[in-house]
């Protein structure tokens, strides 16, 4: 009886373990391809996620910004390749007065944008030639305005809508050292003419402040207001990641700055992003190219 | 029975391999999904955002495009574009037209797309808007005088004002009367008194060069192509009555004879003669296609008058007259580019002004 147990309980041969041992070895190498695999491709998916959000994630920002500036001036001096800086319209209205200090009815903006803005000066349209003219110096001035003064002038400044929302409002711009002119020889503001506020705002290619200590070498795009905030809008970017330019009369965009600034007529923004680290099974960071073209869409032709 | 129970005893270890590797096949796959969507719907909704924009856009430029008549301040219309997507536009007046100045406008549009792919039906259509200033553009007319005679302009009363300065002020001076050197009648082209200020405008020297200078487009507005009327007549008989903030546009196929029970504003169109009698007084444009007789002691027009239009139609069209009596009969007649514009006021368009556009306007 205790021989019949003993016989069934069978082991394995040596054979048996060799085969179940290669089996396994085969499985298993196998499988750790298999996971090796996918955690390259999950790393280079994950870098290349990471390059497009890095092309994408400024350029509605930039979109906002550069549309709707002036055709005419809105690049300030000084453009690059890696650095604009332009007069932004933050909010847009109509002249109450025609004189300096000037009021102003102002369509509505959202607010948290008005909060955002710095105001650096405005322009308002000249009728006859369609032209804006500037006042960015003397000191200009933005406080709240007498509505009474639009309204004498049969100027509607816009209530809010039914649903709630946000309404215009009424603002004054001084120009302290401009006298009662604004400093516009031979020109005179007239009753309802377009007035827009501007804030200047610089779109640069620069070293990255939020990678510095992980990614050294990384360029970010930047978003500064000038006299305002400085802020990171994305990194890393390639270090083909440039501005190119539209001028008047040519639909292909150039490299070199135009001259005179003022024949600028759009900008083609290279956003090639690329990812954080070097994913595994690759040599060199993903990269991600984005070309886009804004033009400037408040122009007189 | 032995060799059955070493069988069941072999136990291998296939199944917890095949589960192991069917787990990470899951998990590789879902991880591969997962990825797969998110990366469409940052796609999609950039594309989302793109199409609203265009929408809007759109929407803007199809209502200016569209309006053919004056528009009623909070003017608003949803537009279709495309077969899903649909801009909301909304007119505001800001400022009402004021003297020679037009209204002023703001149109905001905004788009609202449902035509881009989205993968969760919990995420709203995307929208976008833009806005832009605008102004109602006043068809124009070419005045070159308080009144202009193709044919020529016989004054025989002597009496009376014919003055081209704007009474509105936001215009220039034209001439008192516009006429030829040499009248359809081979007389002179006007005959003072009263002398016109400022002075005769010569268009000239024949007719045939008054009806040249002459920019009015009188056979579109014959065959109706232009102008079209508010009421139409075959002579003053059923003259209507409007409210004195209408300006209406009066057509009398034939000939007319107006008096003081006529009086009022707008465009009056007459194909044929019109005379005009004491206690007519008009604010506004009087076109007349054959003789303007002007008879009696008091008519007043305030605005402006071309006759002699069928020339233009090859028509030979006599002399228009001012006044019968000599001595007695007596017109005053004032330019004023006011009325000129509010009797054309409905035809016009609307145009946005360039350099005035923004994308800034919020969202509620």
């Amino acid at each position: 009886m205790t021989r019949a147990r003993w016989s069934g309980r069978a082991g394995l041969t040596l054979v048996e373990l060799l085969v179940a041992m290669t089996v396994t070895g085969i499985v298993g190498a196998a499988l750790i391809q298999i996971i090796m695999a996918q955690n390259r491709s999950a790393g280079t998916n994950e870098a290349w996620r990471t390059a497009r959000s890095v092309s994408r994630g400024s350029l509605n920002r930039l979109l906002v910004d550069l549309e709707s500036v002036n055709a005419d001036s809105a690049l300030e001096a000084g453009a690059t390749a890696q650095s604009i800086t332009f007069r932004a319209p933050y909010a847009f209205g109509v002249a109450c007065n025609t004189t300096i200090p000037l009021t102003v009815s102002v369509l509505p903006v959202d607010n948290s944008a008005w909060a955002a803005a710095r105001f650096a000066g405005w322009a308002w349209r000249d009728a006859g030639s369609g032209k804006y003219r500037y006042r960015m110096s003397g000191g200009p001035t933005l406080s709240a305005g007498n509505a009474a003064v639009c309204s004498s002038v049969n100027i509607v400044t816009l209530p809010a809508s039914a649903g709630g929302g946000t309404a215009g409002r009424v603002v004054q711009l001084g120009a302290p050292s401009m006298g009662t002119s604004g400093g516009y020889s031979g020109l005179v503001p007239t009753v309802g003419m377009n007035v827009m506020l501007l804030q200047r705002v610089r779109y640069r290619f620069a070293p990255s402040a939020a990678l510095a200590v992980s990614m050294p070498s990384a360029i970010a795009l930047w978003r500064d207001v000038i006299g305002g905030t400085s802020e990171e809008l994305a990194a890393p970017f390639d270090t083909s990641a440039r501005f190119r330019f539209y001028v008047t009369g040519s639909d292909v965009p150039q490299d070199a700055v135009p001259s005179p600034i003022t024949m600028t007529r759009g900008i083609e923004v290279h956003l090639d992003g690329m990812s954080e680290t070097v994913p595994q099974g690759s040599i060199t960071n993903k990269r991600m190219q984005l070309t886009t073209s804004i033009f400037f869409k408040n122009r007189r032709d | 029975m032995i060799e059955s129970l070493l069988v069941r005893n072999r136990r291998g270890v296939s199944l917890p391999l095949v589960i192991l590797m069917m787990a990470l096949l899951a998990l590789a796959v879902t991880a591969g999904f997962s990825r797969v969507s998110e990366e469409r719907r940052i796609v999609g909704d950039q594309q989302a955002q793109v199409d609203a924009f265009a929408v809007a856009q759109s929407g803007l430029e199809r209502y200016a495009a569209l309006m053919d008549s004056q528009p009623v301040p909070n003017d608003s219309i949803a537009i279709p574009i495309g077969p899903r997507d649909t801009a909301h536009v909304v007119l505001l007046e800001i400022r009402p037209p004021i003297g020679g100045t037009p209204s002023l406008y703001v149109v905001r549009s905004r788009g609202v797309s449902h035509g881009a792919p989205r993968y969760s039906v919990n995420t709203p259509p995307a929208q976008r808007t833009v806005a832009q200033y605008a102004t109602w553009g006043a068809v124009s007319m070419d005045v070159k005088a308080a009144w202009t005679s193709i044919p020529g302009l016989r004054s025989e009363s002597g009496n009376g004002t014919m003055n081209g300065d704007d009474a509105c002020g936001a215009a220039p001076s034209v001439a008192g009367v516009a006429v030829p050197v040499l009248a359809q009648s081979g007389l002179s082209g006007f005959s003072a008194p009263p002398s016109p200020t400022p002075p005769v405008r010569w268009l000239g020297p024949l007719t045939a060069d008054a009806r040249d200078s002459v920019r009015i487009d009188w056979n579109a507005i014959v065959t109706g192509s232009v102008l079209q009327p508010d009421y139409t007549l075959t002579s003053e008989s059923g003259w209507p009555f409007f409210a004195p903030l209408q300006w209406p546009v009066i057509r009398v196929d034939g000939n007319a004879t107006l008096d003081g029970g006529e009086s009022g504003q707008g465009l009056i169109v007459v194909t044929g003669d019109l005379t005009i009698t004491p206690g007519f007084v008009w604010d506004g444009v009087i076109l007349v296609g054959e003789v303007l007789t002007v008879t009696g002691t008091g008519p007043l027009v305030r605005g402006a008058m071309v006759s002699g239009l069928n020339v233009k139609l090859g028509a030979s069209v006599l002399d228009s007259r001012s006044g019968l009596t000599p001595g007695i009969d007596q017109i005053d007649l004032q330019y004023n580019s006011c009325h000129v514009a509010a009797a054309l006021a409905r035809y016009g368009h609307l145009t946005l002004i360039a350099n005035a556009w923004t994308d800034s306007w919020p969202e509620n």
